[in-house]
């Protein structure tokens, strides 16, 4: 399991980063509490369809994932700090790890195979980051715009498998 | 103690070798009852002295850590406390709330239950990667405790307080 290097976190740092998922936390619950229109939506569209609402909520939850990164640059962007940002990072990481363990051990999840490979790209680029110092401007932008590509995905696999 | 029993007796012996009388052997023995009994006394009281010196210095050492680390000790049990509100608001307020929602929006039961499941998982692993990450700030505070206390434990044993005692 991957560790958190904790030996230069400094008060400040943790707060930041329990505040960011604190706030991931809260819009996640907020999707239900204000009856988000597009999640309702898809609540009642495929209610029939076991495949495509086990698809609703694979999406919802690697958006979640994504959003965890807008809060962050929401919160901490400006303040240029790559310790807190390492260890957002590394946090974020193990909920990524965490999933894909999931889908690993799951077989029954529809469209496992494009789940894990989402989530696999943004390891991967998450991965790019460790070990450098300062957040890399190029790779942070791929993350904040694979808020978009993922949506788009996922309403291709949707079409995809309304058509089957 | 069998040779410093022996040693008061033999040195009241050796003081009463030339005595004569009827009761001497009574004299004797009442003697060394007491001598013993009051040397043992000075001894138990030196050595005990000695303990409570040793061990008013640990804890002396111990609270001007606990001083030193005064606002880190409170910041970590804050951040668990906050932490442990709001995992119970969840359970006990947040997700009937997001119950209520979906059953006022209509929603299907099934599908609904099915969502309140899902949004507990992604929930408590938000928390508990959270409560992970607090444990390890705690624990890493634990040890640099713990190691000034080791580095202070040397300089605290009992030849030292003894010597600062003399």
């Amino acid at each position: 399991m991957y560790q958190i290097s904790l030996k230069k976190v400094n008060k400040e740092n943790l707060l930041d980063v329990l505040e960011v998922f604190q706030e991931g936390r809260s819009s996640l619950v907020l999707r239900f509490t204000s009856e988000e229109p597009e999640l309702f939506g898809n609540l009642f569209e495929y209610e029939e369809n076991t495949n495509l609402m086990a698809l609703v909520m694979e999406k919802e939850y690697i958006l979640w994932i994504n959003e965890h990164f807008q809060i962050f640059d929401k919160f901490c962007g400006r303040k240029e700090n790559s310790e807190t940002f390492t260890l957002f990072k590394e946090l974020v990481f193990k909920l990524i790890e965490n999933k894909i363990i999931e889908y690993n051990a799951n077989n029954d999840i529809s469209s496992k195979d494009l789940c894990i490979s989402l989530l696999q790209d943004k390891r991967e680029v998450l991965q790019d980051f460790i070990g450098v110092a300062s957040k890399n401007e190029r790779n942070y932008k791929k993350l904040l715009y694979s808020y978009q590509k993922d949506k788009v995905l996922f309403d291709r696999e949707f079409k995809r498998l309304s058509r089957s | 103690m069998k040779d410093f029993q022996s040693a008061i007796t033999d040195a009241v012996k050796n003081a009463l070798k030339d005595t004569e009388g009827d009761n001497i052997g009574a004299l004797q023995t009442t003697l060394i009852e007491q001598l013993s009994n009051e040397l043992n006394e000075q001894v138990t009281l030196n050595n005990l002295k000695s303990k409570l010196a040793v061990l008013f210095e640990y804890e002396k050492n111990y609270l001007e850590l606990v001083k030193e680390y005064k606002e880190e000790i409170k910041f970590a049990s804050t951040i668990q406390e906050d932490l442990r509100k709001e995992r119970a608001k969840f359970f006990s307020d947040t997700l009937q709330e997001v119950s209520n929602t979906l059953s006022e929006a209509q929603i299907d039961n099934e599908v609904a239950s099915r969502w309140l499941k899902e949004l507990v998982g992604s929930y408590t692993k938000s928390l508990d990667l959270s409560s992970g990450l607090i444990e390890e700030h705690t624990l890493d505070m634990i040890g640099k405790i713990r190691s000034e206390a080791k580095s202070n434990k040397a300089s605290v044993d009992v030849s030292n307080i003894t010597k600062k005692g003399e």
